[in-house]
């Protein structure tokens, strides 16, 4: 029996084609298909503002490897909402200190926080290494000594009154140039011979005009 | 009422020592009035006064300062110009004369200023400074006519002087000038010349009742004073005429701040020597918080101011600090008593358009306290290396580091800037540029500019309270609000509940009469080690009319 005829054969054919592109492009329309957007609500600028503030101040007692509690009187109302918040985060955060490039020039001390100082940390220089200690040709500080250095006991070191004067330093007083050393100011103007004057006239010294009781 | 004290009780705790090098050079045992050789000395009589009239209302100075002396200095090859007290501590810098020195020798001779033997010579000063003859003197140099000079209206700034050899220069200086002159040189002029340059010099002189803005001294008369304190207290005397001494301030607090507000509270330290091998630390207890400030250091015999920042509590209050002071330093103030108050209290009531007030009459514009210029200096210390060889065997041994802290006196400063603008309210139909009608209103917007090179140790200029004529600059007032942060904040009127479109606006009263519509604003709460920086501003419309005649009356059209 001839089941399917050159005409049926034909349409079932075309028939399974356009269902294979019919699935093909939604199987490619799908992949560019959106999410669907739920709506959500915006915070306000005054929340912006606000958890700035706050993460300011996660911040600075991250700095100070010191946690303290957030004064709400410094946040304002609107971040009391926000206050469960961020103390929960203040626990989760794990960040290591900030650390600001020493630039020479930072004369700042800490002023936040319960751990304040008036300026910056002042530390000794760095300990020589064991060479430099035992080198006698030349101090640790890297001065050479032109003859063996001379031993002193070390119970009997004195402090010297003066550091050492430099040679060539000018002492205060030294002229030159119409210039004269000062400390403090270096070379300056030799102001001369000051001058005086002498004023008399009446008035009775024992009349008394002002007070100063 | 003006004192003058010459120290005599230091002298005879310490035997006195008298070197034979320099004219009654003197040398109380330790390098006091000069190390008894040619490089550092002080011969006594060797001083005078340095006088400046100064306008008693505003505290300006009307003339150029005149120093008096019974010597004859002309060898003094560094000096400082003729500036005094007042100037510097307007912000002037210590910087060397480049002209001669000038002196005056009255022909009647002044009494002994600075002392050198503890005989007390206060009556004498008084007598002469206030006497007919020294007064016609001063009249004659500067000037001023005599009679003008002594109505009331002036007053003499009086300031010892000391000519003196150091670091084998002739100076001659104020104690305001020394105390400022040790700071350049990082404690150089008090290591050597301590009894003269911080002891006899500035305790000279100094006020037993404020006076010319300038508090009394009640510290120590016995021992070496601080350049802080030489600078703010010491060194001064006041002659004045027929007035009476400006009411001192009297108050039962160390600080008055506002609440809500970042504040900057100090305490000096000193006693032994503090360095990084031996800290002080000083705590202070805020209202059961406890705040620990460290690197505070200073070289033996010499003081730190110590300081903490911290925000005040939201309520009017008055609190006392607990100071605690740990290491080898202390502190002669261990409670510091604190006054919180809220300004936010007294705004002006509702306008109404029937107010009335005729027996108004303007009153001049206060002078609220206003210092734009503060200055204060670190200790900064710095590791002396001083290398020794220790030998251990013929050709073996060892460096070892016997050094030593030096110091270094790190000076600081700021400055605060600010101007107002008060203008037109946007809903005043009928404003003009600089003119309006009264019972509109007006708006105002204050920039405010603060810098320092320690951003650490100041604050921002958080408050500005507005003052206005209709109230005599008194009774009622307006908080500004601060618009933006930082070190260069602005500042305008809070919204109006009294307006309809909750504008920041202030409304003048209707009874306004036509001329100038002047309004003072008062910049504060700006914070430094050294106390408040504050600013008095002023600006003004004119009033042309009143709002009533931009109204009338006319029958409904039918």
């Amino acid at each position: 029996m001839k089941v399917f005829n050159d005409r049926s054969k034909k349409w079932l054919v075309v028939a399974s084609g356009l269902l294979i592109c019919a699935v093909l492009v939604f199987m490619i329309s799908s992949k560019f298909q959106k999410e669907p957007v739920e709506e959500v609500a915006l915070p306000n600028g005054e929340n912006t503002i606000n958890d700035v503030i706050a993460e300011k101040n996660n911040e600075i007692n991250i700095d100070n490897g010191n946690l303290e509690k957030i004064d709400d009187d410094t946040i304002g109302n609107a971040e009391k909402e926000n206050e469960g918040k961020v103390e929960a985060s203040e626990k989760e955060i794990n960040v290591p200190p900030i650390k600001v490039p020493d630039t020479g020039n930072n004369k700042n001390g800490v002023d936040k926080g319960t751990n304040q100082t008036i300026q910056v940390d002042v530390k000794k220089p760095k300990e020589p290494t064991k060479e430099e200690l035992t080198d006698p040709t030349k101090k640790p500080d890297g001065e050479k000594v032109e003859e063996p250095p001379k031993n002193i006991d070390h119970d009997k070191v004195e402090k010297p009154e003066e550091p050492p004067k430099k040679k060539d330093e000018p002492q205060g007083g030294d002229k030159k140039d119409g210039k004269i050393f000062v400390p403090g100011f270096g070379w300056i103007d030799d102001v001369g011979e000051g001058e005086g004057t002498k004023v008399d006239g009446d008035g009775d010294i024992n009349k008394q005009i002002g007070d100063m009781n | 009422m003006f004192f003058m004290v010459v120290l005599v009780i230091f002298n005879f705790i310490i035997p006195l020592s008298v070197f034979a090098i320099g004219d009654g050079n003197i040398d109380s045992g330790g390098g006091d009035m000069g190390s008894g050789t040619s490089e550092n000395k002080w011969s006594s009589g060797y001083d005078g006064v340095r006088i400046t009239v100064v306008r008693a209302s505003d505290h300006a100075i009307v003339s150029t300062p005149i120093d008096f002396t019974n010597k004859s200095p002309t060898n003094v090859r560094l000096h400082f110009g003729k500036t005094s007290k007042i100037s510097y501590n307007n912000g002037i810098t210590l910087s060397p004369s480049t002209t001669s020195y000038s002196f005056v020798n009255p022909g009647q001779e002044m009494p002994r200023i600075v002392s050198t033997n503890g005989s007390n010579n206060i009556e004498a000063i008084k007598k002469y400074f206030c006497s007919e003859y020294t007064i016609k003197r001063i009249s004659d140099i500067t000037g001023m006519n005599y009679d003008i000079l002594i109505n009331g209206e002036y007053k003499l700034l009086l300031e010892p002087i000391a000519y003196y050899t150091f670091q084998g220069v002739m100076i001659a200086t104020t104690a305001t000038e020394a105390a400022m002159y040790d700071e350049k040189l990082s404690g150089g002029l008090r290591s050597k010349m301590v009894s003269l340059s911080h002891k006899n010099l500035p305790l000279a002189m100094f006020l037993e009742l404020g006076d010319l803005g300038y508090h009394a001294w009640s510290g120590s008369t016995s021992t070496p004073a601080s350049n802080s304190d030489i600078k703010n207290y010491l060194g001064l005397g006041i002659v004045r005429f027929k007035e009476k001494a400006e009411e001192p301030i009297v108050s039962t607090y160390d600080y008055e701040y506002r609440v809500n507000t970042e504040v900057i509270t100090s305490i000096m330290v000193g006693g032994g020597q503090s360095d990084p091998d031996n800290p002080t630390y000083v705590s202070f207890n805020i209202g059961g918080r406890t705040y620990d400030v460290g690197n505070v250091y200073y070289p033996r015999g010499d003081s730190q101011l110590a300081w903490v920042k911290w925000t005040t509590p939201s309520t009017e209050q008055n609190m006392t600090i607990y100071v605690n002071v740990d290491g080898p330093g202390g502190t002669a103030k261990s409670t510091i008593n604190i006054k919180i108050i809220d300004l936010d209290k007294n705004p002006p009531p509702n306008p109404v358009a029937n107010d009335r007030n005729d027996s108004f009459s303007y009153a001049s514009i206060p002078r609220r306290e206003e210092n734009t210029n503060a200055n204060w200096s670190i200790w900064s210390p710095w590791w002396y290396s001083y290398w020794v060889w220790h030998s251990t065997g013929e050709d073996s041994g060892y460096w070892c580091d016997h050094g030593w802290w030096e110091f270094d006196l790190e000076q600081y400063s700021a400055r605060l800037s600010a101007d107002m603008r008060i203008m037109n309210d946007n809903k005043n139909p009928t404003g003009n540029g600089s003119s309006f009608k009264s019972g509109y209103g007006i708006n105002q917007l204050v920039n405010a500019s603060i810098s320092s090179n320690q951003s650490s140790a100041i604050t921002y200029p958080q408050n500005a309270i507005s003052y206005f004529p209709e109230f005599c600059y008194e009774t009622y007032w307006r908080v500004l609000d601060r618009m933006t942060s930082g070190s260069s904040p602005k500042f305008e009127f809070k919204k109006n509940n009294y307006s309809t479109y909750k504008n920041r606006t202030h409304f003048s009263p209707i009874w306004m009469s036509d001329g100038a519509y002047t309004v003072n604003t008062w910049l504060i709460d700006a914070w430094t080690p050294v106390g408040m920086l504050s600013m008095n501003l002023t600006d003004s419309l004119t009033i042309r009319g009143n709002l009533w005649q931009d109204w009338h009356i006319a029958p409904l059209k039918p």
